[in-house]
């Protein structure tokens, strides 16, 4: 099947175009990539970082994610959309978190999303493992746990993940 | 700095703050005509009024996400700018949707956390090597055969 795709792809008419550069009539020959305007934007971005409390913007995504959760226990509520769902603040919150200082609570919802990722429905162990990754999250943001949360979050992040493995990670 | 005041930077993402860490990484280099959208829907309108020369593209946003927005830019006849350049930034790692996103007709892919050097060497390419575009019957884009697309991820989901 795969043989078959390169083959046709091979053997599809290319034509090939080269769009006006407009960046680089703009820029011309300048670059950003250069160590002193990199440490100047990696000064802006600390700034930005030190001014964003993350776990007042996460708190909201924290309790959509607990409502969302209680979705499927609700029998009027679709079980595809909550997870669904669940997933999609998971997958916000931890690439949210893993640019302001909260690793650990990116770990954890990197697992959530992994586990959710495409699941339609959930038994009862899968719930379990679902509401322990919320609960965790919860914690995190509530106690304000930036960092890698030392040997517990450790101990929390690897212990999730080994429910994941144990349950069954990702449908597809 | 040169002619970044020139530039028009179109930044699609459902997140606020990941929004507003990008724009100060921008600004930082002078990079200050930036146009926000918290969705594909709402960054096709906004692209329709105002030309922009680069946009960075979260994937997952509701109300048509970034495969669906690059999809509909690059091969939709009403497409205002098929041949913008569009730099994705996102938490999906997973090489398998990295390579959805390069099906999709993305230049560049950034992997979330973002960091100012990741994003500034991504824009370096599109301004000095970015790739020739090439359409065949299945696809029109960036040619995904001249140089595979840089890659931050892990090899296996995180």
């Amino acid at each position: 099947m795969a043989d078959d795709k390169k083959e046709k792809a091979s053997k599809e008419p290319l034509e090939v175009i080269t769009p006006p550069n407009k960046l680089k009539q703009l820029i011309g020959n300048a670059k950003l990539s250069d160590d002193k305007t990199v440490a100047k934007a990696e000064a802006a971005q600390k700034a930005a970082v030190a001014k964003v409390d993350l776990a007042i913007e996460a708190k909201p995504m924290v309790e959509m994610l607990r409502e969302r959760f209680a979705w499927l226990d609700d029998p009027d509520m679709s079980e595809e959309r909550a997870l669904g769902e669940i997933f999609g603040i998971a997958h916000d919150l931890r690439g949210m978190s893993a640019n302001f200082g909260y690793p650990l609570l990116s770990r954890v919802c990197a697992s959530l999303s992994r586990f959710t990722d495409g699941r339609k429905a959930a038994n009862f162990k899968e719930q379990e493992v679902v509401k322990a990754h919320v609960d965790a999250i919860t914690a995190v943001v509530t106690n304000r746990i930036s960092g890698s949360g030392g040997k517990v979050g450790a101990e929390i992040a690897e212990g999730l993940e080994a429910a994941v493995t144990a349950v069954g990670g990702n449908p597809e | 700095m040169a002619g970044f005041s020139k530039v028009t930077v179109m930044v699609v993402d459902d997140n606020r703050t990941m929004r507003s860490l990008v724009r100060a990484i921008l600004n930082s280099v002078g990079i200050n005509n930036i146009i926000e959208a918290s969705s594909g829907r709402s960054a096709l309108t906004k692209l329709r009024d105002n030309e922009c020369h680069l946009i960075i593209l979260d994937w997952a946003m509701d109300d048509m996400d970034g495969i669906e927005f690059t999809e509909y830019l690059r091969n939709d006849k009403d497409s205002p700018d098929p041949f913008v350049p569009i730099l994705m930034l996102t938490g999906h790692t997973e090489r398998m949707k990295v390579e959805r996103a390069r099906d999709a007709g993305i230049d560049e892919f950034i992997a979330k956390p973002v960091t100012a050097k990741q994003l500034l060497m991504r824009i370096d390419l599109l301004v000095h090597k970015r790739r020739s575009f090439v359409r065949t019957e299945e696809y029109f884009g960036p040619d995904r055969r001249r140089r595979r697309i840089d890659y931050d991820g892990p090899d296996k989901r995180s």
